[in-house]
């Protein structure tokens, strides 16, 4: 009996030392969407802190701040129909020394952090780099502002966490950042459910981007972005990502939906990607790049739907800024993909639509491409189902199947990884070029209309495989669909 | 000929311009003159922009700039068009409270900076301080809270730090939350035709100079809840040092020309001239060394003061001074008239005087050393003090006799204020513990009858007494009574 009350105290001890709320409002904030209430967001945090750590809720209505810094034990818990507003006002962020980008919410060296509830935050991006640029244009902020874009890192993302452990990004939203919208940079143990993006207000829009963490969980979750989707980085040559679970995600985007890149020093380990639909999205739904040194190992990526983009799969080994460390991609495994490929625009009429480029070109195949020296090793391909236009008009851009035309394809080993990059390829469904153990096994390849090239195209391919493999092509009976250049140990069962 | 004077001329020229502050508006820096957008961050980054580029004036045209703390940095200006205000926030988060003393305005260390033009810059102080009681009352900022008034976290309108050659001039500076205008160890001083209104809260002093030297304060004026126009000195190894005051008119609900109270290090070499103290609790002046400081060769000519407290206080205690012993030495004052009020001079405003120290009846003016510490080579001349008289010794009393006069307490540790003592024996002028003490021409008036004397000397070794006269409605009566009192020279 005295045992059992002594539990009980603990139990009772223990929820009030886990669940201690603090409401903003008192301590002076204003919910009237206009005045700017920075400094007591701030000092609200640094009590909740102090006093040994718990939610600072906010009630319905419209909080404006400038950049704030969460601190451990703390979570700000946005009620339904509470809206953190962003400042528009560019001076009213900092511009962190130790991160060298602005944000609306730092967190750095922070544990037992997080951001919960169905409320909103809005960083009105839009119209805090609109007025930087003015400023820039007046003189008085310094920036190179190309293309009359303020360099990314002086617009503000929503939210920036270095160095954090154990974060909770759980049922939010976030709108409309400056920059990126929310990065997770060389942080441990973050879980990320239920949430909904929508970050297509200024370019440099990436959904959510996970730069060199250990322990990553997200889920259930919403993204549509105007630049990439799920962005994995590796900033560090010391770090990586690694020991990732992506469940049950829908994304949008005007460059790529799952990516790994385009910064990959120190690289990406174990990865288990499920259930992820892509719609609408310019580039590529899945683009794995290590181009700057980084190491790809071990990614299962299973049960995909590819619904109007403009690629499906380009998984590429580069020579940018590695600085002699040596990039490699092996063990990936992509299964049960459906995806249709359309001969338009996939993001027409989104805000900041991806740029009309890389043309002339007939629609690109999906591409694995490694490095004449440094070939991507296992690659295992299974129940994929792939709907291509067809068309392809050799009048138009032409990549024969001679040596030389084959060999002519530029390896563009320090270029920007883009599965547009190398223009016209040689094949409608599928071109390997610098690879070694590659599977496809029950893949499905339908052009609706007849192209003038075949379906895949095998360069410096040494190992590879085909285990019920079908083309649907119009018009292209007895044609040749699978070609090989410079390849050895093709099976084709 | 003409090609060296075309030289000179261009050369005038160019570096004429080039020395020339530029003017940047704050529009330019997207600054909004709604007053309700708070412009903290784009009103720093005019400063900074201005400061790196070597320094102009950031001009605010007709509206309401609310802000928070901002940080003025070298060669800077912040000049007020008329019909400007700088709004504080009313948010005590907005301030500098990582700072031991947060203000809106906040200067530390900075060279030639200057608060100019016929704008207002208003502290929104008492929406301020509530707020702070509220934080305070919620356990959100810890404080004392003594009287419902929190000792910290109060901000200062102005608040400048180890700074030369700084420039307030036109300006009107109110509302501050706590003291309105400070300046704390700062060098080449000037404030000139600004107007201070400082009563939206307790502690709301005017002027602070704080441990400062070249200090001219002029044509101002002062209207305070607390003392009005204030030296301090906080450093024991500073003092404030070469002041002049000059056409000032202040009105306060304690002093209205203060020397203290704190006052480690001291004062010397003061100017205070042709200056008004008017509706004033307390003194007209006070001088007083609580703290150790040394205070010598003040000078204050022609004061008018109506409608006081009290006259003069002159006062050396022994508070907070850690074994220094504090000295007053060389005062003069002369050109004098002042009339003390029968009721309260400040009855009616807000934040008024406390009543205290009762029972006792009209106060003389005093000059009060401590046993042994001697306010030495005090000069007063041409003066004429007007007493409402009517003291009542039913009411509070104080005899002449040697046992009375020694029963006044010496409160070397207490607060210096005229009232301390409570009742004293004289209705006009009452001195211990000083030497070599002038007196030049003065006449003491009582309206009405008193029972005291004039002037009670207890204690004072040395002096000279010239042309005293004393007007009070009785027909004869000793009005000079010495105690322990030598070396007295009196002539007609």
């Amino acid at each position: 009996m005295k045992n059992t009350l002594i539990i009980l105290f603990s139990v009772i001890f223990g929820f009030s030392l886990t669940a201690k709320d603090f409401t903003v409002s008192d301590f002076g904030a204003i919910n009237d969407g206009f005045t700017i209430n920075t400094n007591t967001i701030q000092k609200a945090i640094d009590f909740v802190h102090e006093q040994g750590g718990g939610r600072l809720i906010f009630e319905t209505g419209s909080y404006v701040t400038g950049s704030i810094y969460l601190k451990s034990n703390v979570t700000l818990h946005l009620e339904q129909g509470a809206t953190i507003l962003g400042s528009t006002n560019p001076f009213d962020y900092i511009k962190d020394a130790k991160i060298g980008w602005m944000s609306m919410i730092f967190a750095v060296n922070q544990e037992n952090i997080g951001i919960t509830g169905k409320g909103t935050i809005n960083g009105r991006g839009f119209l805090t780099a609109y007025n930087m640029v003015n400023y820039i244009h007046r003189g008085i902020y310094t920036d190179p502002l190309k293309y009359d874009r303020p360099n990314e890192t002086n617009r503000p993302q929503n939210i920036y966490f270095r160095e954090c452990k154990n974060i909770r990004i759980v049922d939010i939203t976030l709108r409309d950042p400056g920059s990126w919208n929310q990065t997770y940079d060389q942080c441990q143990n973050l879980y990320v459910d239920h949430i909904y993006v929508d970050s297509k207000s200024y370019w440099n829009n990436d959904g959510i981007d996970i730069v060199d963490c250990d322990g990553v969980v997200i889920k259930n979750s919403y993204f549509d972005a105007a630049d990439d989707v799920i962005c994995f980085k590796s900033h560090s040559a010391e770090h990586m990502c690694q020991n990732v679970v992506v469940d049950n995600c829908v994304g949008r985007s005007s460059a790529n939906g799952l990516k790994f890149g385009t910064v990959s020093r120190g690289g990406f380990k174990n990865f288990k990607i499920t259930n992820l639909t892509i719609f609408d999205t310019f580039r590529s739904a899945i683009t794995l790049a290590a181009v700057d040194g980084g190491e790809i190992e071990n990614i299962v990526i299973d049960g995909v739907r590819s619904i109007n983009t403009g690629n499906v799969i380009y998984l590429r080994l580069g020579d940018r800024w590695a600085k002699g460390k040596k990039p490699y991609m092996k063990n990936v495994t992509i299964s049960n993909v459906y995806a249709e490929v359309p001969l338009t625009k996939p993001d027409a009429g989104y805000n900041y639509e991806g740029p009309v480029e890389d043309l002339p070109r007939n629609i690109s195949p999906a591409s694995i491409v490694g490095l004449v020296e440094n070939k991507i090793q296992g690659v295992h391909l299974k129940n994929i189902q792939i709907v291509y236009p067809g068309e392809g008009n050799p009048l138009y851009a032409k990549r024969g199947l001679s040596a030389e035309e084959l060999d002519g394809v530029p390896e563009m080993r320090d270029a920007y990884p883009e599965f547009s990059q190398f223009k016209e390829l040689p094949a409608w469904a599928f071109y390997v070029r610098h690879a070694e153990g590659v599977s496809f096994e029950n893949v499905t390849f339908t052009a609706k209309k007849k192209d003038y090239r075949p379906s895949v195209v095998l360069d410096d391919v040494k190992d590879v495989s085909f285990t019920g493999l079908v083309v649907h092509e119009p018009e292209s009976v007895g044609k040749q669909q699978v070609f090989s250049h410079k390849t050895s140990q093709l099976i084709i069962k | 000929m003409t090609k060296n004077l075309l030289i000179i001329l261009f050369l005038t020229l160019f570096t004429g311009m080039s020395t020339y502050a530029e003017d940047y508006k704050a529009s330019l820096f997207g600054i909004k003159s709604n007053g309700t957008t708070l412009n903290t961050t784009s009103i720093q980054k005019a400063i900074d922009y201005i400061h790196e580029k070597g320094g102009g004036r950031l001009v605010f045209f007709v509206g309401r700039y609310l802000t928070g703390n901002i940080q003025l940095k070298s060669n800077v200006t912040i000049h007020l068009e008329e019909g400007a205000i700088l709004l504080g926030s009313t948010n005590i988060y907005d301030y500098n409270l990582a700072e031991r003393f947060p203000s809106l305005i906040s200067a530390t260390k900075a060279d030639h900076i200057a608060l100019t033009g016929k704008g207002v810059i208003d502290g929104q102080g008492r929406d301020v301080a509530y707020q702070v009681s509220d934080q305070v009352q919620k356990g959100i900022l810890k404080d004392a809270l003594v009287n419902d008034r929190s000792a910290l976290w109060r901000p200062k309108a102005i608040y400048f730090r180890e700074c030369t050659n700084v420039d307030i001039t036109g300006i009107v500076i109110k509302n501050a939350a706590e003291w309105v205008l400070v300046c704390d160890q700062c060098t080449y001083l000037k404030i000139d035709r600004i107007t201070v209104d400082s009563k939206a809260f307790w502690n709301n002093d005017g002027i602070d100079i704080v441990d400062c030297q070249h200090v001219i304060i002029s044509n101002s004026f002062i209207d305070s809840s607390d003392d009005a126009i204030c030296f301090k000195s906080h450093d024991p190894t500073k003092m404030c040092d070469d002041v002049e005051v000059r056409n000032c008119v202040a009105r306060s609900s304690a002093s209205g020309i203060k020397f203290g109270t704190v006052t480690s290090g001291g004062y010397k070499n003061f100017k205070i001239i042709n200056n008004k103290v008017y509706d004033t609790h307390r003194s007209a002046i006070t001088i007083a060394t609580p703290d150790g400081g040394v205070v010598e060769n003040i000078l204050v000519d022609s004061l008018y003061a109506y409608n006081v407290g009290n006259a003069i206080y002159l006062r050396i205690g022994a508070r907070w001074n850690k074994g220094r012993v504090g000295s007053m030495s060389n005062i003069r004052i002369q050109n004098m008239y002042c009339e003390i009020a029968e009721g309260k001079a400040d009855a009616g405003r807000e934040y008024e005087g406390p009543i205290e120290d009762l029972p006792r009846n009209i106060s003389p003016a005093s000059i009060v050393g401590l046993p042994g510490q001697y306010i030495s080579d005090v000069t007063l001349r041409n003066i004429h003090l007007v007493y409402p008289g009517n003291s009542n010794p039913a009411y509070a009393f104080r005899g002449l006799q040697p046992a009375e006069l020694d029963s006044i307490p010496e409160m070397p540790a207490a607060y210096p204020e005229f009232s301390q003592f409570k009742e004293l024996p004289a209705w006009g002028l009452y001195v211990r513990h000083a030497k070599n003490l002038t007196l030049e021409n003065i006449t003491f008036t009582a309206k009405l009858k008193e029972y005291r004397p004039a002037l009670v000397f207890d204690d004072v070794l040395g002096g000279r007494l010239t042309g005293l006269r004393y007007e009070e409605p009785v027909k004869k009566k000793k009005q000079v009574h010495f105690y322990k009192t030598k070396d007295i020279i009196q002539t007609k």
